[in-house]
């Protein structure tokens, strides 16, 4: 059994960064879905069953935090865990994330290392609590 | 908010690109040619200090961003439709990286906008761009590269 991992970005580049880098972490992904931004990843989530997002924030049609609790806030994709890559630079809005339920958050840029280092724990942890 | 800074704009920007490329700017040499045309992306913020930073290039250097990123083949197909976002991600995360270290504290850092893309369409255009105060003009991978940062005056 593998994860399906939805990446929301408005890059396609960055995504496609993302994708390679879980893949070189040997990680049992069986399907990667993508998204440019939040609206994309709603219809995504409609259609598939999806265990991890990883979201950027700054995107058009709708944000990482608005995507974050439009998902949180929806019985049926509350349990999807939820992370953020992004270059946001503000510490009140990465605290606002924590406190929406996102449980983890990586600064862009990132190697392969880190992203590898952000994801695996999620993935071991699916059902943990978020963090505070 | 700290004053602008060409050297944390330096800074801010080759660790950009070292982090999602592996490469490294450096002084423009005297034989580089100069673009005859070029990519302009452009990211303000606003909130606790006013702002743009710009980066304008080739679009041969954001094709080989592009390249290198997602592992193709230098001068494959897909890199020209690749260019100009690789090169809106780099502006994005330098400016990002930058305006971390222009604050004094993270809650201070201002909100950033979404990256935009103009072209400068023949030499007198780039040579218009790199005249501005406050302009780098370095290059990577033989490539010329100019970027600047600008406060509040938007």
């Amino acid at each position: 059994m593998g994860y399906c991992i939805l990446l929301v970005d408005d890059s396609a580049t960055t995504r496609g960064l993302i994708k390679r880098a879980i893949q070189l972490a040997g990680l049992p992904v069986t399907e990667f879905l993508e998204a440019g931004h939040g609206k994309e990843a709603l219809a995504q989530l409609q259609t598939h069953v999806v265990d991890l997002i990883l979201t950027d924030l700054h995107m058009p049609e709708m944000n990482g935090i608005e995507l974050a609790r439009a998902v949180l806030a929806n019985p049926a994709t509350a349990p999807i865990t939820i992370a953020v890559i992004s270059a946001e630079p503000n510490g009140q809005r990465l605290l606002e994330l924590r406190r929406a339920g996102v449980k983890g958050y990586l600064r862009k840029p990132c190697t392969p290392e880190a992203l590898r280092d952000l994801v695996v724990p999620l993935m071991e942890n699916r059902h943990a609590p978020s963090i505070t | 908010m700290r004053p602008q800074s060409p050297e944390l704009l330096l800074e801010a920007f080759a660790e950009a690109l070292q982090t999602m490329a592996f490469m490294f700017p450096e002084p423009l040499a005297d034989d580089v040619p100069l673009p005859t045309a070029a990519d302009c992306l452009s990211i303000t913020w606003s909130g606790g200090g006013t702002g743009q930073l710009q980066l304008a290039t080739s679009r041969g250097f954001g094709e080989l961003l592009a390249c290198t990123i997602l592992a193709m083949d230098p001068g494959a197909a897909e890199a020209a439709q690749h260019s100009v976002d690789a090169l809106q991600e780099l502006c994005n995360i330098t400016t990002g990286t930058l305006l971390v270290r222009l604050c004094d504290s993270p809650d201070d850092a201002p909100e950033m906008g979404l990256p935009t893309a103009t072209i400068l369409p023949d030499a007198a255009a780039w040579q218009s761009f790199v005249a501005q105060p406050h302009t780098i003009v370095l290059m990577a991978e033989g490539f010329p590269l100019a970027i600047r940062m600008q406060e509040a005056q938007l």
